[in-house]
């Protein structure tokens, strides 16, 4: 298999030069963390984190600094709201800044690239909040902050209600700008399991709100267990691989159907390996009013045993063998339909090998010949379906 | 102006005289009143709030503490298994230093199911962070809506408040109250200012991961701004009384305790039979005396010492039972006698479970029982300390029930 070679292919799509520095002006870690505990922990010792941090004499929130007002300028040259509709996220209109950096993720980690993306499309002003998972616990290490915008942690449950909130009170205040999107960013097990209640009842209120789910197909932050979008045959840490069983017995939830199902103005699937795709849907979903969806796959190769150079080419492969497919449903407000449309926005003429894009990830290291076979089938019922319904 | 109200009423008055900019609303009994009376005052303009159908109370709290996050002032309600349920958000806003004001109607805990009114479900959450007072009347739970707030988002607290009314004893029970004009609430409580929010100028992060070296003097401070929110509710309550005209006590409400020889110690509304029966025994000569806590947590150890530092026996009567110990009221007391060493000796009296009448003859015979307490104590300690100092009321142990589920034991032992 081809390595990745190139950076800026990655982000930007081939024939783009990555540069090799450093945006120019982009601020270093250290010197975006101002937290009053920052200078002290960079001392080494337990130091009294709250000196100075504020009126609130805890303080919860810290302040970044490192001339936030510069990066406001300088990513504040593409807001989504005014682009959205005119052009799809490229290189050329992608601004340097980096929203999200100076994070612990693992060296090849899908979620951070799903994040970071995401965030180059919305903008600084963009209001983050992130759930207990890989994302949370990599970029919310106190005094090491890793949002230049607003952000905050929720409860492991409560990502959309936290959203619910955060947008709520800047309407009430009158203080949303324009160009705010109050987005989330959950993990497969925080969106399909534990967090999809709260999901479900914002689509129901149609809270004004972008919901992203980076689908790294286990609960990595813990460990690798087994969450209802493992997919059949992984093995995790909770669906071993033995005699008796060759990992995960289920099936991945099709949550982005379940999520249709609500009616929701805008959902849509993605996958970092097609990176101007999901970042064309996120600007699409910050240019629309209600509540948004996009459930992107991000691969782990700590949680799927591959190289940290493969996620990349994972999560196109897993698009070109087709088990996983890029699509987007929107709803009657917004599609004009009844019942609202589904459509493809990469149609395949054809497959590339499930068996390849299995056999190259150690998760799936125990499936014998006839559970791949099985896995093929599912495959094309899946197909099936979605040439019948949603053409 | 005085109007007929029932305590989730009088509560709902006083949370929109609050203005609060977000409410998360969730039904449970016997709070629903609460959230109905928000949503028709948002409805008829009486109240600009974003009113929000969250869809459990786990998400109640969460949307609250998201919208506290950009400076909002916000507002929920909950009871016993919803309050449980979000039990792991009190712990986010109050770690978050997230100023909500939440009312709880104090209902029992299942199982058995059960929607009448005992104290084991914020009780059983005391040491989630959160400012826990405790209403007698209903003009009391509309005054503390407002003096919650007041109290919540002083700098120096910046800390979430409940306030507790006792289920259907106040929730659901009618009393005159006395509702302040929107001019005089204003004057009192002015707009909700913080540091503690998101700012699209300099944008900041909001809770997140501490370690142990940092994770101690977050905890630390936490525990300093709850203590200390001890002298803030002293300024809030002088304040208010200058605009409002009425003054409550501070932490702990004294009731003929100048020369009283035995005193009870309650929490909540079962505080008005016990003033009943104190001046019953008053009557007949017996110098017995009443400290209700109005505040749980900041907890008034230095106030509860102070007021029975003189009394030969204190007992607490209280709606709750840490299973396997005692009353978690009690246990709340006793340290504060002991680290005062004050030698009181002290008696546990729990009643009122799952909506279980207090009644005139049970408090007064607990006041019997803490006067042949200080006898014994004062003849002989070493005695007195062998005595059953935790005491259910109403139990009797060979009757119906006495056997639990699987009715009385064949042949008896």
């Amino acid at each position: 298999m081809a390595q990745v070679e190139r950076w800026s292919e990655v982000l930007f799509g081939a024939g783009v030069e990555a540069p090799e520095e450093p945006p120019a002006g982009a601020p270093g870690v250290s010197g975006r963390l101002a937290a009053s505990g920052a200078s002290a922990a960079g001392g080494g010792g337990a130091a009294d984190p709250g000196a100075g941090s504020g009126a609130v004499g805890s303080a919860s929130a810290v302040r970044l600094e490192g001339d936030p007002d510069d990066s406001v300028r300088r990513a504040g040259r593409v807001s989504p709201r005014q682009a959205s509709g005119t052009s799809r996220p490229s290189a050329r209109t992608l601004p340097d800044d980096e929203l999200f950096f100076g994070h612990k993720a693992c060296a090849g980690c899908g979620g951070s690239l799903a994040v970071r993306a995401a965030l180059k499309v919305l903008g600084p002003h963009a209001v983050c909040a992130l759930p207990a998972g890989c994302m949370s616990a990599v970029g919310f290490n106190f005094p090491q902050l890793c949002f230049a915008n607003n952000a905050m942690i929720t409860p492991f449950a409560a990502t959309a209600a936290v959203l619910t909130g955060i947008e709520a009170g800047l309407r009430a205040q009158g203080k949303k700008p324009e160009d705010c999107t109050v987005v989330g960013f959950a993990g497969d097990g925080g969106t399909a399991d534990i967090g999809l209640q709260a999901l479900s009842g914002a689509i129901d209120r149609n809270d004004d709100i972008l919901y992203i789910c980076y689908d790294n197909e286990a609960y990595m932050n813990t460990g690798i267990q087994k969450s209802s979008l493992t997919p059949f045959g992984a093995k995790t840490t909770t669906t071993p691989a033995g005699r008796n069983a060759h990992g995960c017995l289920t099936q991945k939830k099709s949550l982005f159907e379940v999520v249709a199902a609500h009616g929701i103005p805008y959902a849509a699937t993605a996958s970092i390996g097609y990176l101007p795709d999901f970042m064309a849907k996120v600007q699409k979903a910050a240019s629309l009013r209600g509540t948004k969806y996009i459930h992107v796959i991000a691969p782990c190769p700590t949680g799927w045993g591959c190289g940290v150079d493969e996620t990349v080419e994972l999560a196109k492969e897993v698009v070109d063998c087709g088990l996983w497919y890029l699509a987007e449903y929107e709803g009657p407000a917004v599609s004009g339909r009844p019942g609202g449309a589904f459509s493809l926005t990469r149609h395949p003429h054809g497959f590339s090998s499930v068996e390849d894009y299995l056999r190259r990830q150690g998760r799936f290291r125990a499936l014998t010949d006839d559970e791949v076979a099985v896995v093929v089938a599912g495959r094309d019922q899946k197909w099936e379906a979605i040439r019948r319904d949603w053409a | 102006m005085k109007r007929f109200l029932s305590g989730d009423e009088a509560l709902a008055e006083g949370v929109r005289l609050a203005r609060p900019q977000v409410i998360a609303a969730y039904p449970i009994t016997p709070q629903t009143v609460v959230v109905e009376r928000l949503s028709e005052m948002v409805e008829s303009g009486q109240l600009a709030a974003e009113y929000v159908h969250v869809e459990s109370e786990h998400s109640a709290l969460s949307c609250a503490m998201g919208a506290s996050a950009t400076g909002a002032r916000t507002f929920t309600a909950t009871s016993s298994q919803g309050l449980l349920y979000m039990a792991e958000v009190l712990t986010y806003a109050a770690g978050g230093r997230f100023p909500i004001v939440m009312m709880n109607a104090n209902r029992s805990t299942a199982l058995p199911w059960n929607i009448y009114g005992d104290q084991r479900d914020s009780l059983a959450l005391l040491d989630h962070g959160w400012i826990q007072a405790y209403a007698e009347s209903n003009q009391e739970a509309l005054d503390l809506a407002l003096m919650a707030y007041a109290v919540a988002e002083d700098p120096r607290v910046s800390t979430p408040f409940m306030v507790n009314l006792d289920g259907f004893a106040l929730t659901h029970t009618y009393e005159n109250v006395d509702i302040p004009e929107p001019a005089q609430a204003d004057a009192f409580l002015p707009p909700y200012q913080t540091t503690n929010r998101f700012d699209f100028e300099h944008p900041v992060n909001m809770g997140y991961s501490a370690g142990p070296e940092f994770n101690r003097y977050f905890k630390y401070w936490e525990h300093r701004a709850l203590a200390g929110a001890a002298a803030v509710i002293a300024e809030v309550e002088e304040r208010f009384a200058q605009v409002m005209g009425r003054r409550y006590p501070g932490l702990i409400d004294a009731y003929r305790m100048d020369d009283a020889d035995v005193a009870m110690v309650t929490l909540g509304s079962v505080s008005g039979l016990v003033r009943q029966v104190i001046d019953q025994l008053r009557a007949v000569g017996l110098r017995v005396g009443l400290v209700r806590i109005r505040y749980v947590r900041p907890f008034p150890a230095g106030d509860l010492a102070r007021a029975l530092s003189s009394v030969r026996a204190a007992g607490v009567l209280e709606k709750d039972v840490s299973f396997g110990a005692e009353g978690t009221v009690f246990t709340n007391v006793n340290s504060a006698l002991q680290q005062a060493g004050t030698g009181v000796p002290t008696m546990n009296f729990i009643g009122g479970l799952g909506g279980d009448d207090i009644t005139e003859q049970q408090v007064e015979d607990a006041f019997f029982d803490l006067m042949a307490l200080a006898e014994l104590a004062a003849e002989s300690p070493r005695a007195a300390s062998a005595v059953d100092r935790v005491r259910f009321l109403g139990i009797d142990e060979d009757g119906v029930g006495a056997c639990g589920a699987d009715g009385p034991a064949e042949g008896g032992e």
